[in-house]
């Protein structure tokens, strides 16, 4: 056996020849690195499960959201406005003005619209920021003549978001709380949700406002003044009225058009 | 795991003699790095040797489920057993070397590869494997054939010696 066989070292040679090149090499170091995720352990894991549930449930609520009928998210938008219509907040402006709204209600992303109710005689009052349906809106408080309060919330309209909607104020989209004795109507115009909550002037001269609430404050003292218990309805005041109440009475105008 | 640049290249070859292609050996030696990666890296005292082995049985397992086998199964006949044959010791012509390197079947790439590049002998190849010496040595006698095949009839090429 010679101590060095050509064929061998050869070989080996023409093998050591092969080795990784930078990339690859880079590619392996890469893999070994230590992952660079701080959690661990249980916390990785229930994130994970929180992303993954997430994927799963996120397509099912959009496509539920997107594919409501405006009844559903116009009974959320009604439950919502005739909680806020119920309490008294401050007001962020006090104006009868509408150019002074126009000029201070700055963080606003549409264009406010300058409408009241044709029926009635309203003044307005002042504005304030809330939101509507987890958007940011205006609500604008206007008094009637009789001293009630009628509220109107105005946010950027997103189809996608609150589906389709009338486009005029005389085809609005309406429900009455028969325990507030409150309509409320919702339409759209010029790109603006409006839903407007307006006092059942009419019950309350007729004597029907039994169970309803004022909207004013001095209109509430005087109707609490005729019954025996002014404090439970002052606690009513508070109390989120019952979706069961909202009854739901599209014009016609506006089903046909559905 | 603290391997240097040289170990790597050392499982990279072996990987590519294995596979045969360089692309295929780059996977192969990925694979093995994630299966030592998910195994309990702590308790492996050899991790190039460990590494090694799980190469060799993720490329036997990818053969088999690929219903190629060119392996020759490992279960080569052991007809040179007791003969020792030698390799020629002469210089080749390297084109010739490459394409006779090239001609082998993995398993006879891979025992040539132990044999010449990491310089192991006949019986330590065969400890490695686990397989019988006589088939390691009918493995180095088939190179020796091809390489004897592929000589020029006029080549003055001498091979002789013993592995």
């Amino acid at each position: 056996m010679s101590d060095i066989d050509p064929l061998r070292q050869q070989l080996a040679e023409m093998l050591n020849r092969q080795q990784l090149d930078e990339q690859q090499f880079a590619r392996l170091q890469r893999k070994l690195a230590p992952p660079r995720a701080v959690r661990t352990g249980w916390r990785a894991k229930l994130a994970a499960a929180a992303c993954i549930s997430l994927l799963v449930v996120t397509p099912f609520f959009v496509q539920h959201h997107q594919s409501a009928p405006f009844s559903q998210v116009g009974e959320r938008i009604s439950e919502e406005v005739l909680t806020n219509h119920t309490r008294i907040y401050l007001l962020d402006i006090q104006t009868d003005s509408f150019a002074q709204l126009h000029a201070k209600l700055n963080r606003i992303d549409f264009a406010l619209q300058e409408t009241a109710p044709e029926e009635i005689t309203v003044t307005l009052q002042g504005a304030r920021y809330c939101t509507l349906q987890g958007v940011l809106a205006t609500q604008l408080i206007y008094q009637t003549a009789k001293g009630q309060r009628l509220t109107q919330y105005q946010t950027h309209y997103d189809p996608e978001r609150f589906g389709p909607l009338p486009a005029s104020r005389s085809q609005a989209w309406q429900t009455r709380s028969q325990a507030s004795a409150i309509s409320i109507r919702i339409w759209q115009q010029n790109g603006v949700l409006i839903a407007e909550a307006v006092p059942q002037t009419d019950e309350l001269t007729s004597g029907n406002f039994k169970s309803g609430i004022s909207l004013d404050i001095t209109a509430y003292l005087e109707v609490a003044a005729l019954f025996p218990a002014p404090t439970q309805l002052a606690d009513a005041r508070y109390q989120k009225p019952q979706s069961a109440a909202l009854q739901a009475s599209q014009t016609p105008a506006y089903s046909a058009a559905r | 795991m603290n391997l240097n640049r040289a170990e790597w290249d050392r499982l990279y070859r072996y990987c590519l003699a294995l596979c045969g292609q360089p692309a295929d050996a780059e996977d192969l030696l990925h694979n093995a790095l994630e299966r030592y990666l998910k195994a309990c890296a702590q308790n492996i005292q050899c991790p190039q040797a460990w590494m090694r082995r799980v190469a060799r049985n993720l490329f036997l397992d990818q053969q088999r489920r690929l219903q190629r086998l060119p392996f020759e199964s490992l279960e080569f006949p052991d007809e040179m057993q007791d003969q020792g044959p030698s390799l020629e010791a002469g210089l080749i012509d390297q084109r010739r070397l490459e394409a006779v390197w090239g001609s082998l079947n993995p398993a006879e790439r891979e025992v040539v590869f132990l044999w010449a590049a990491e310089g192991l002998s006949a019986s330590e190849i065969a400890l490695q494997l686990g397989e019988p010496r006589g088939t390691i040595l009918s493995r180095l006698h088939r190179l020796r054939s091809k390489l004897s095949l592929s000589q020029p009839a006029t080549s003055s090429t001498c091979l002789q010696g013993d592995a």
